[in-house]
């Protein structure tokens, strides 16, 4: 079972990261992936306003992760971290991404690709694809997708 | 804990990323020695900087580093001479901040000196007094880096306003990612550059981002439109590389130039390792001729990442805010806002 969303602009993706949030437990990590400029940083900023985080959220390539502060629900943290720069597998267990969501927290990892090996079995895994026309189709998947589909996502 | 002696010479040292390195800077903030050691061809083949990579090389390094910086000093590397360390407790990556500042607690121990913790930014806003130790504030500083970029009014040391900084991805950031995506290697900066003065800016039309008011910077949208261009793919790189180039340039001197339109200062000062980038220095000189405002552009090598600039500083926040408590720890986002 699987979610999908269909977005045209990027206002659209920020908005179905928002829905999408609705859909978040403590501890949850989601994996997101698609292509350079897919709007993967974008959802993520939706994903952040769904949860009540006041502050920018930015990319984290530089520091990998960095966590904000959630507001007005069982969510605390929100993880944010980009393994763009990661190439290999020890560097992904060296984040720790597991024991950082431990504590009311949920992790949102851009070019989790390299690690769905390590956190992928109970992981969540949203993917973008960018068609000709511009347009984006988010299709997520995990444990609790077989419930009805958040917002404007349908199942 | 406040310091009462007076402060004057001061060994910096910096491993917030990929450089490991260590500088000597006199009371009157004149670079002494500077030694700077780079990781970057260990990161080359990741196309990134890899945080335990880093990590493990500042270990390697950090030693000689030092010991070298001192005898350029002209000073005994086991016993200077020197009356403080300045040590980047952050921002950065935390096992690469934290090799710092353990070598820096210790030798602070061993040969009886303070040690300070400084906000690695504010070290970039210092670069400018290294080479004008006299120059007149305030000063308009567009920081760019690959981790971060911001547009700060300094109205003096210690006292900054951050007008805007990016929405998203680092102007840095934008470069090294652009660059990657070309097949053009780590880090992006230098190689867009020279790529960049062979191509044909006006072969690839971009948007123009981030054109209202206000002095926020964005390069997501950018990188989208370069790598999302109908034909890019037909492009040469070097046309690819100059259109890029040209916009990111164009948005940060759009943004400079409201600021000199709407703020007074005295000079304008670019820092960080996009600074480096040529065709922006251009542009930037330009601009501080056409307002009559002096211009600090800082050497390439105090541009990017050195320890030069950790310890003027550090200078600066011994006599405000006197030394660090031993312990001083890394802050992995620690912001300038932050700073008081």
């Amino acid at each position: 079972m699987s979610w999908r969303c269909r977005c045209t602009s990027a206002a659209d993706t920020a908005a179905a990261g928002e829905d999408f949030a609705a859909a978040l437990a403590p501890g949850d990590v989601v994996l997101l992936t698609g292509p350079l400029g897919a709007g993967k940083t974008t959802f993520v900023q939706g994903v952040a306003r769904g949860l009540g985080v006041s502050e920018r959220v930015t990319s984290p390539t530089f520091t990998m992760v960095r966590p904000h502060t959630c507001h007005g629900g069982a969510i605390a943290t929100l993880w944010h971290a980009d393994l763009y720069r990661v190439r290999s597998l020890d560097e992904v267990w060296d984040l720790a991404l597991g024991e950082l969501v431990e504590e009311s927290g949920v992790a949102l990892v851009e070019w989790g690709e390299l690690a769905a090996s390590a956190l992928g079995r109970d992981a969540w895994t949203v993917h973008v694809t960018v068609h000709d026309d511009e347009a984006r189709v988010l299709e997520a998947a995990g444990a609790r997708t077989d419930r009805d589909a958040p917002g404007r996502w349908a199942s | 804990m406040t310091y009462a002696g007076s402060v004057g010479v001061v060994l910096g040292i910096e491993t917030s990323c990929d450089e490991t390195a260590a500088a000597v800077v006199d009371e009157n903030y004149r670079v002494v020695a500077s030694r700077i050691e780079s990781s970057i061809d260990e990161h080359r083949d990741f196309g990134g900087v890899v945080p335990e990579l880093a990590g493990r090389a500042h270990v390697t390094h950090l030693p000689g580093v030092v010991a070298g910086a001192l005898a350029d000093a002209g000073l005994d590397p086991h016993r200077p001479s020197i009356d403080a360390i300045a040590v980047t407790s952050g921002p950065g990556l935390v096992g690469s901040l934290l090799v710092g500042l353990s070598a820096a607690k210790a030798y602070a121990l061993a040969w009886e000196v303070p040690v300070v913790g400084v906000n690695h930014l504010e070290g970039h806003l210092f670069a400018p007094l290294l080479e004008h130790p006299d120059l007149a504030w305030p000063v308009l500083t567009l920081l760019v880096s690959g981790g971060h970029t911001a547009l700060v009014v300094v109205e003096g040391p210690g006292r900054y306003e951050v007008l805007g900084e990016t929405i998203d991805d680092a102007a840095g950031e934008a470069f090294d990612k652009v660059a990657r995506w070309l097949g053009l290697g780590y880090p992006g900066g230098p190689v867009i550059d020279a790529l960049a003065a062979t191509g044909d800016p006006a072969a690839l039309r971009l948007p123009a981002s981030m054109t209202g008011p206000g002095f926020d910077l964005s390069f997501s949208g950018l990188k989208t439109a370069v790598v999302r261009a109908r034909g890019v793919a037909d492009l040469a790189p070097a046309d690819v590389a100059a259109a890029f180039q040209a916009a990111v340039n164009e948005q940060l001197v759009r943004k400079l130039r409201a600021a000199l339109e709407s703020r007074p200062a005295a000079g304008v000062a670019l820092a960080g390792g996009v600074a480096a980038n040529s065709a922006l220095r251009a542009r930037v000189r330009d601009l501080a001729e056409e307002f009559g405002v002096a211009l600090h552009l800082p050497s390439a090598l105090l541009c990017t990442d050195n320890a030069a600039m950790i310890a003027a500083a550090g200078r600066y926040r011994l006599a405000h805010d006197g030394a660090s408590e031993p312990s001083l720890g890394a802050r992995p986002n620690w912001t300038l806002q932050e700073l008081t």
